[in-house]
Parts: structure tokens; C-alpha cells; sequence
């Protein structure tokens, strides 16, 4: 089933007096449940692809498609509330409310939902005990390391039940290993809830998680591949 | 309650601007607090002066007040007896105190100056309370056993005709005839108001002595006073339709300096409110355009997640409220502390332009300035920091979230 499709978007900015073309005639398809990495040079266009896809930036030109339901033209207020329900984001500095604990940080989703305190509560400790920090939840995030202030954040973007999580170099601020692992989590936790992941990275070794794996160029569409089964599998 | 629990966190944030903010705010509102409680202070003593000095209800001749007199007690009052004992049987009356006012020479034999007279009843300093100093010798008793005229004179005219208690004086006045008249009288006592042009004229005698050197028994004004002040208003109102004949004067109507004080301190004291509150105004403008660079990021972050620009600008004018509010009521506990200080340790303000006494300092703690300064300084600091941080919270996501 197609999650979101991105038909022909073009994106540019304007540097001093003149426009830059950061995409260029992007087409994407997001299947449901699928793992998709995003690769490519500095200044390719990974990130304004990706906040488009999130849909924090809209595209000059080109359409989005959410369940082959048209974008275009809805209010911000209407984004926001389908950012609200259905869109999570993992970020390269992780964007955790430093006055909040973790438990509060994960719950921050779930309080904008409305839901109950009991249903809040039973999300974050059934994904803080997936994520591994079940034991961490009453510390602040400056109490907590690089690697467990991304898996806050993971959990946190996962705590909705998002249909799409956006994670813009998850790994970028971690350490080898940490960042492996941190994938790694990523990519189990989206499979068991189902939910699509776009993850943009410079590192091509997160390629082995990937299903699908799109190359930018120069905000171009550069090639499409899916890794070999074996490697995925190994993983998975 | 969540987001005012966030809001609440969030104050810890950066706790010495925070702490500083607050204090300025504190010390504002204390400001604030302070003038007007003194202000009140002031008004309030003016007020009570000012119905002790001729009652809360005046009644005189229609004409008293608008035109000017040809002769001594010629828009006087007749049957003032009759008039007071009809007032008295009301239950809101105090008391009442029929007066005669006067003017002539006042002469030893050797030196002659003029006073400013006033025919008072005995009952008047009880009446008053005390708003003259005895210097020397005695007020007028109630009961009338001496013989012979007596006045109490001012400082400054018993200096200035060299005389003591218990020395002879001649008082010589018009008649309401037209004819020259003098009395002897004996000074009984010599006080002081406070006022220096009033104590260097001033003569009082009893009213009948006063009325003898008129030649008249009418009296100038019958001043009424209550049991209880609030009810001066209704009780004019109610004397206006009894005695519809009679000049009928509230308190007020002729409290000049009261008046002209208040609304002297009503600006001087609104134009501080007003820089205090600027002062306040700028320091959570600051704070909160500080907060608003610092949390760029997490405002975009906030954004991204699905949170609406009114949720997160509800966030900085909770936090601003709170800094209010917190100041605030700091600031009440230091204007309550203030306020009893200047009770346990008294300190003396010196005499206002014009007088020779000085008065104790007071600020008064008004519950109802109390809700309407810490009001006026939330509502405040939320429109300033609603006024810092809107183009914030308007930022596009993407560029809060690179924002450096």
C-alpha cells in the first residue's frame, strides 16, 4: 500500500540575489512498512526532500500525495495536525525538551493526542523497556548519554504510532557502535508497528538496514537500489 | 495542566535571569504597592481632616457658598437650635456643631492686628478629635461655669500681642447692624495648627460671645457628623430632599486641599505607576526574547511534532504569566512587610509646603490595589512577552530547526 508519493517536487532557495535549486523533478513512492534510506553528498537535497516528506517545508512546485490523497493547497493548521497524528521525527541532535524527563519527553506526543494518563503511561514503559531505557525514564536528557538521548528520541517518534518517521542522520552525533545499534532499534521497532521510515544518512554502511536505498544528486534522483536480501536479512 | 506544568519547568531554565526578572518584578509591583498604599495613606488622613473640620454634611443659607456676604452673618442661619435638635434624633448623627465665623481687630491696648474668628460650641474639640496642638492653658470645657468671655488664640497672635494664658485682649467686630462692637475676653488657651498664617490670626471664642459681638443669633454653618462616613453620601442626599430651603454641602464640595491633592498625587504617583510598569514591561520583553532565541530549535522541534503555533505561543505567555504572577505576590509580601515596618518603627515625614508639623509615614496595604496592580502586571508581562516572542513562534519549522 502506498504511504505517500512525491510527484515531480522542486524545491529552491534563495542564497543573497539569487535562487538555488535544491530538487529538482523528484518522484518517490513510500510503500507502508517499508525502511528507505536516503543518501548523497552534502547539499544533494537530502534533508529538503526529507522535510518535505515530513511535511515541514513545502515543495515551489510538484505534488504530495498522503494515500494518494493531494497535499496541495491544505492549510498549515491542517498539516499540523496530520504531522500530529500520523508523522514522527528522529533528529541529528535529538530535540529533546531538556526540562522534561524522558518518560515526559516520550509522552509529549501522546499528551498533543489527547490520550488518557493510564494510555500514556503504558506506551512509554512498553517503549522505554523496547528502546532500553525502561530503567532511565525520571532522568533529564543532560543526565543522559548521546546514544540513550537518541533512543528517547526514537521512542518518542514511535510513541504515536506514526504512520511515517522522518529521522535526519539518527546516527550523525553517536559513536560507531552506538549508532549501529541505534539503526539497528530503528529498524526492528519500525517493522513490529509497521510504520514507514525515511532516513537520511551520510554513512553507507546503514545501508544493509535499508529495503530500498534512493541516491540524490545535485537534487536529482541519481539511481535506486535495494540491498542484497542477505545482508538485510542478516540484520533483520 | 500539562502545558502550565511545562511552562512551570521551563522557568528553571536559565534561574539567573529568570531570578532577576522576577525581582524586578517583585520590587515593581512593591513600588506600585508603596506609592499608592502612601497615596491612600494620604487621602485618607486628608479625608477624615476634612470632614472633622466642618462634619461630613454642611448646612448653611442657599446663598452662603455663592455670594459674598454685605454684613456679618447676612446669609446666617435662623433657628440653628431648632435645627440641630431635629438633626440629632436621627440615629446616623453623631453629633452636630453649629459655628460662627467672624473677623475684626484683636487689640492688647498697646498693639492691634486682625484675627479670622470663630464661634465655636464646646462640644467641637471632642467632636474633631485632635486637630490642634494646646500649647498652653485649656480647651473650652462642655459645661460653662466661668465667668466672662474666653478665646483661644493662635501661637503666632499670642507671640505677636505678647500676651499669656489668663491676659485680657478686646476682640472689635461689624454688627450684622453695621455698627462698631467690642468684647473683653480672656485668653483661656493658646494652640497651634500646624498652619503658620492660620496660628498668627486665629481667635476662637464660644459661640454665644461670638454671636454677642455680631449682635445676632444666627450661626454661620451647622456642620453634621456621622457615626459612620460611608453613609455621608446617602444622608446628603437624604437632607437635600428634607430641607430642600437650606444650602446643603457634602464634605467634599468644600475640601479644596483634599481635592487638589488628590489630584496632584494621582498623576505624579500615575506617571511612576505607569514607569514602573514600562520598566517591568521591557525586563519580561527581554527575558522572553532571550528564551525565544534560545529555544529556536526546540520551537521548531515542538513545530515538527505536531504542536500548533497557538499551543506553543500559549506556552511563553504561560511562562510569562507565571513570572507575574510569581512577582507579584513576592511583591505583596514586601509592600505587607513594608507596611508594617512603617507601623513598628515610625518614621516622620517632614511638615507639606505650608505647615509647621510633620506626620508619620505610612503606606497603606490595599487588597483591592493588591488584585488590580498584580493584575495589571500579568497582563503585562503576558503582552510583553506575546509581543517578544510572536515572530518567533511564527518561524518557518525548518528554519527554527537549523537556527544556530
Amino acid at each position: 500500500m502506498t504511504l505517500m508519493t512525491v510527484d515531480k517536487v522542486s524545491k529552491s532557495y534563495r542564497v543573497g540575489e539569487a535562487d538555488q535549486r535544491v530538487l529538482s523533478g523528484v518522484d518517490l513512492s513510500l510503500q507502508a512498512g517499508e525502511f528507505v534510506g536516503l543518501v548523497g553528498p552534502s547539499g544533494c537535497g537530502k534533508t529538503t526532500l526529507l522535510n518535505i516528506c515530513g511535511l515541514i517545508d513545502q515543495p515551489d512546485c510538484g505534488q504530495l500525495y498522503w494515500h494518494d490523497r493531494a497535499l496541495t493547497g491544505l492549510s498549515g493548521v491542517a498539516l499540523t495536525d496530520l504531522r500530529r497524528r500520523t508523522v514522527g521525527f528522529v533528529f541529528q541532535e535529538f530535540n529533546l525538551i531538556p526540562v522534561m524527563s524522558a518518560r515526559d519527553n516520550i509522552a509529549y506526543p501522546l499528551m498533543l493526542l489527547g490520550l488518557s494518563r493510564q494510555e500514556q503511561a503504558e506506551r512509554v514503559t512498553a517503549l522505554a523497556n523496547a528502546v532500553g531505557i525502561g530503567a532511565l525514564l525520571d532522568k533529564r536528557p543532560a543526565h543522559l548519554s548521546g546514544g540513550q538521548r537518541q533512543r528517547v528520541a526514537i521512542a518518542r517518534a514511535l510513541a504515536k504510532r506514526p504512520e511515517l518517521i522522518i529521522a535526519d542522520e539518527p546516527t550523525a552525533s553517536l559513536d560507531e557502535e552506538t549508532a549501529l545499534t541505534v539503526v539497528d532499534l530503528l529498524r526492528s521497532l519500525s517493522r513490529e508497528f509497521n510504520t514507514t521510515v525515511l532516513v537520511a544518512t551520510h554513512d553507507i554502511r546503514l545501508s544493509r538496514w535499508c529495503d530500498r536505498l534512493i541516491r540524490l544528486h545535485q537534487g536529482r534522483m541519481q539511481s535506486e537500489s535495494r540491498p542484497p536480501i542477505r545482508v538485510r536479512e542478516e540484520r533483520v | 495542566m500539562k502545558w502550565l506544568l511545562l511552562a512551570w519547568s521551563n522557568l528553571g531554565r536559565n534561574r539567573r535571569r529568570m531570578l532577576a526578572t522576577l525581582l524586578l518584578t517583585a520590587i515593581g509591583v512593591t513600588g506600585i504597592m508603596a506609592t499608592s498604599g502612601f497615596a491612600l495613606y494620604t487621602y485618607d488622613s486628608l479625608r477624615e481632616f476634612a470632614m472633622r473640620d466642618k462634619g461630613h454634611v454642611i448646612l448653611t443659607h442657599p446663598a452662603f457658598y455663592q455670594t459674598q456676604e454685605d454684613y456679618p452673618l447676612h446669609f446666617g442661619l435662623d433657628n440653628a437650635d431648632s435645627l440641630e435638635q431635629a438633626l440629632r434624633q436621627d440615629r446616623r448623627v453623631r453629633n452636630t456643631l453649629a459655628t460662627v465665623e467672624f473677623s475684626g481687630l484683636i487689640t492688647n491696648g498697646d498693639k492691634s492686628t486682625i484675627f479670622v474668628g470663630e464661634g465655636v460650641e464646646p462640644e467641637l474639640f471632642q467632636v474633631r478629635g485632635p486637630s490642634m496642638r494646646l500649647d498652653a492653658g485649656r480647651l473650652f470645657g462642655v459645661t460653662h461655669s466661668d465667668t466672662g468671655a474666653q478665646a483661644l488664640i493662635g501661637r503666632s497672635l499670642a507671640n505677636n500681642l505678647k500676651v499669656s494664658v489668663g491676659e485680657g485682649l478686646t476682640l472689635m467686630s461689624t454688627t450684622v447692624d453695621g455698627a462698631l462692637n467690642a468684647i473683653d475676653v480672656t485668653v483661656r488657651g493658646i494652640v497651634s495648627t500646624g498652619v503658620p498664617e492660620l496660628d498668627s490670626r486665629l481667635v476662637m471664642t464660644r459661640i454665644t460671645d461670638a454671636q454677642r459681638l455680631l449682635n445676632s443669633d444666627r450661626i454661620t454653618r451647622l456642620g453634621v457628623y456621622l457615626n459612620d462616613s460611608a453613609q455621608a453620601d446617602a444622608f446628603y442626599n437624604s437632607l437635600k430632599e428634607q430641607y430642600p430651603h437650606l444650602g446643603i454641602t457634602a464634605w467634599h464640595e468644600r475640601a479644596f486641599f483634599y481635592t487638589s491633592v488628590r489630584n496632584l498625587y494621582n498623576r505624579i504617583f500615575g506617571v511612576m505607576g505607569l514607569v514602573i510598569l514600562a520598566m517591568v514591561g521591557f525586563a519580561v520583553f527581554n527575558t522572553a526574547s532571550m528564551s525565544v532565541m534560545e529555544r529556536t530549535r526546540e520551537i521548531g522541534a515542538l513545530a515538527a511534532m505536531g504542536t500548533r503555533r497557538g499551543e506553543i505561543l500559549r506556552l511563553f505567555l504561560m511562562e510569562a504569566g507565571l513570572i507575574g504572577l510569581l512577582g507579584s505576590l513576592v511583591g505583596l509580601v514586601l509592600s505587607g512587610l513594608l507596611s508594617l515596618g512603617l507601623m513598628v518603627f515610625e518614621v516622620q515625614m517632614p511638615p507639606p509646603p505650608g505647615q509647621t508639623e510633620g506626620y508619620p509615614l505610612q503606606v497603606y496595604w490595599s487588597a483591592e490595589m493588591a488584585l488590580v496592580s498584580s493584575a495589571i502586571v500579568v497582563v503585562l508581562a503576558v503582552l510583553a512577552s506575546g509581543v517578544a516572542t510572536f515572530r518567533g513562534v511564527r518561524k518557518p519549522i525548518v528554519e527554527a530547526l537549523n537556527y544556530a
